[in-house]
């Protein structure tokens, strides 16, 4: 199949047009009634000839049905009416009461005629395509028959010429339409592909795709490279993660171990504090770049636990924090990385106990989520606040003092971590104060 | 005087830790990788071994696990990664203890002290790699799985090493690719379904010899979980 997609568009632009002339050859025949007239001779025709044979003497009479005669009108004069079992009589019908009105009683049938060819036609030509006889009565007894044709609107076949060329027409559009139809159905299979792919996770197979376009076998390759550039790229930032993380950490190790001979204790513990705030402010960096990557360290983990662990932490530090009860028969468990749900929710505990005083942390396990409530005592979060501080370096209150907090970093920081376990962070209001709740899908092993 | 090998291959550090460890009163002897360790080794017998988690050459978990199979000496790993931490110590290394870089003096004495109480109180037992799991035990040693019934499961050598994986990684998520890596190597090919088809074989192997739970789960385009806890066993 060596049809380019351009090949493909003029196919369907020319099965386009042809649709369009059919529609309009149609339409051309319907608006002039051109199919009527030409079949039905014009009552005024009909009784004028009539009155002109009336009126001709009977040796005469052969010479005017001479001058008569037409491809479109076969006129001829029999002695008496002759039924014919086989043909249809329409003279009683609505579409003829104009030949009634004219010829009165002097009308003796008007007939359509049977097809001499065995061929089945659409319905709606059976009778406009059939040549139609009219048998009239003339004043002396004798019958005159006229047998109007339709020569040139009546194809071989006996469709109106145009009718083939729509078929032909219709049958290009419907090839185009199946081609074109068998190229864009793996595309779509494409786009799934390609919106699944995971730079740190498995790669995902493209689909595969027989007897396709150039232009579509190119796409797929280009796809497949770039999946394979992602991987390399993720694979590259992380292995720069893992060795920014290995040097810094030598580089304070060294530091903190220098600091020893610093005399001053005070001027120690200081620099021994901003080393340790420096070795955290990078891991949450790098924490969140991998979590942007997808690359965290996945495990099956019990929230109920590193609840429990986080709280317990912030209380041995005197924090005024509370962990409500959980039911203890409920498993929550949650696929996550520890140390990444540990970051989130001791920064939201932190928050909370810095900016509403005290936190309350509650746990409540549905069917298929697991909701972590932490509340506190503070102003809470206005609407427009509740979107703005998920984003990177906006903070409620506006001073950037080192002593209430970091660089506003943190609750992006939470918002890309949690979103990259499968969660979601909601900032709102309880009865009390501000009210943060994460949600988390449950994991039921099966 | 008890004698600490250190290695590290951070020279700055190695000098910075063997002058404090002197201060305190300890023989010191250095090394900056695997090699430099076997060598001073053959030499002495320390009484606890520093060892640092990433060496060039040969790494610290690959040296962790061969000291541990000929000796009992101490080991406190120095670990640079914050979150490699749990998995240090215990199962899968068998380092006796871990301390995070940065690690101030202080520290790093209390756990070296700590280390080495524990190891002169008592013998440390042989580290036996046996782990109970749900209603089986797998010795990685016999390289058997054994029923609690004490019926031996057969299990192919390519069934056994990936049981080992998710033996000693209990509850974390292991990727396809992880699970090559620790399996056959790096294999070339990422859509390899070798191990799709050996978590298979596998728990048709384990299915209905369990406590009933699907021992190991398939997450969402993350790999295969060993859902219950594994704990070691004498």
């Amino acid at each position: 199949m060596g049809f380019g997609l351009a090949a493909r568009f003029i196919a369907i632009g020319a099965s386009v047009l042809l649709a369009l002339w059919v529609a309009m050859i149609a339409l051309f025949y319907w608006t002039n009634n051109l199919s009527n007239t030409s079949t039905r001779l014009p009552a005024e025709q009909l009784k004028a000839i009539v009155e002109l044979i009336d009126a001709t003497t009977p040796e005469q009479r052969p010479l005017v049905l001479e001058a008569l005669q037409s491809s479109m009108l076969a006129v001829s004069l029999m002695q008496s009416s002759t039924p014919s079992p086989v043909t249809v009589e329409m003279r009683d019908e609505a579409g003829f009461a104009a030949y009634r009105s004219l010829l009165g009683a002097r009308l003796l049938s008007i007939r359509l005629m049977e097809v001499p060819e065995r061929i089945t036609r659409p319905r709606l030509l059976q009778r406009t395509a059939r040549p139609l006889s009219f048998q009239v009565r003339l004043a002396d007894g004798q019958v005159l028959v006229a047998e109007a044709r339709t020569p040139f609107i009546v194809t071989f076949y006996g469709l109106p010429a145009g009718m083939g060329a729509g078929l032909v027409g219709t049958l290009f559009a419907a090839v185009a339409f199946f081609l074109l139809h068998r190229e864009i159905r793996p595309l779509t299979r494409l786009a799934a592909a390609v919106d699944a792919i995971d730079p740190s996770g498995e790669p995902v197979p493209l689909p595969a795709i027989r007897a396709t376009t150039p232009e579509i076998r190119a796409l797929m390759r280009a796809f497949d490279r770039l999946q394979s550039r992602l991987r390399i790229m993720t694979r590259t930032r992380m292995a720069l993660i893992g060795g920014i993380q290995h040097d810094v950490r030598s580089f304070a190790t060294r530091l903190r171990l220098r600091l020893e001979r610093l005399p001053d204790a005070a001027e120690r513990e200081r620099a021994t504090a901003d080393i340790t705030d420096m070795i955290n402010l990078l891991d949450n960096a790098l924490l969140t770049s991998r979590a942007g990557v997808g690359a965290l360290e996945e495990e099956m983990l019990d929230l109920t636990e590193v609840l429990g662990n986080e709280v317990a932490d912030f209380r041995r530090a005197g924090q005024p924090v509370v962990l409500e009860p959980v039911p203890d028969h409920t498993e929550a468990w949650v696929i996550g990385d520890r140390l990444a749900l540990r970051r989130v929710i001791a920064n939201i505990i932190d928050n909370a106990v810095k900016y509403g005083s005290k936190a309350r942390v509650s746990l409540k396990v549905d069917h298929h989520t697991l909701h972590v409530f932490i509340a506190d005592d503070g102003p809470g979060f206005s609407a427009q606040d509740a979107e703005l501080l998920l984003e990177p370096f906006v903070r409620a209150e506006p001073s950037r003092a080192r002593t209430t907090g970091g660089a506003g970093l943190g609750l992006a920081v939470v918002r890309t971590l949690i979103e990259a376990q499968g969660g979601t962070i909601q900032l709102g209001n309880g009865p009390q104060g501000g009210l943060v709740e994460l949600i988390l899908p449950r994991f039921r092993p099966t | 005087m008890k004698t600490i090998l250190v290695v590290d291959d951070d020279a700055e550090i190695r000098r910075l830790v063997g002058d404090f460890l002197v201060r305190e009163g300890f023989a010191v002897e250095l090394a900056e990788d695997g090699r430099a360790m076997d060598s001073a080794l053959s030499r002495i017998q320390p009484d606890l071994i520093l060892l640092d988690l990433m060496l060039p050459g040969e790494d610290g978990l690959s040296i962790c696990r061969r000291l541990r199979s000929g000796s009992d000496t101490p080991i406190l790993m120095l670990t640079a990664k914050g979150d490699e931490t749990d998995r240090v110590v215990g199962l899968e290394i068998g380092a006796d203890d871990y301390v995070v870089k940065p690690f101030g003096p202080r520290e790093l004495l209390a756990r070296i002290r700590a280390l080495l109480r524990r190891a002169s109180s008592r013998a440390m037992p042989a580290a036996t790699r046996r782990f109970a799991f749900d209603r089986f035990i797998a010795d990685l040693d016999a390289r058997q799985l054994i029923h609690e019934d004490g019926e031996p499961i057969a299990l192919t050598s390519a069934e056994f090493e990936l049981l080992t994986c998710f033996v000693l990684r209990p509850r974390r998520v292991l990727s396809r690719d992880q699970i090559l890596d620790w399996t056959h190597g790096r294999n070339a090919d990422p859509f390899d379904r070798t191990v799709d088809i050996l978590v298979s074989r596998l728990r048709k192997k384990l299915d209905g010899l369990g406590s009933g739970t699907n021992l190991i789960n398939t997450i969402r385009n993350g790999g295969y979980l060993l859902t219950v806890p594994v704990r070691q066993v004498p």
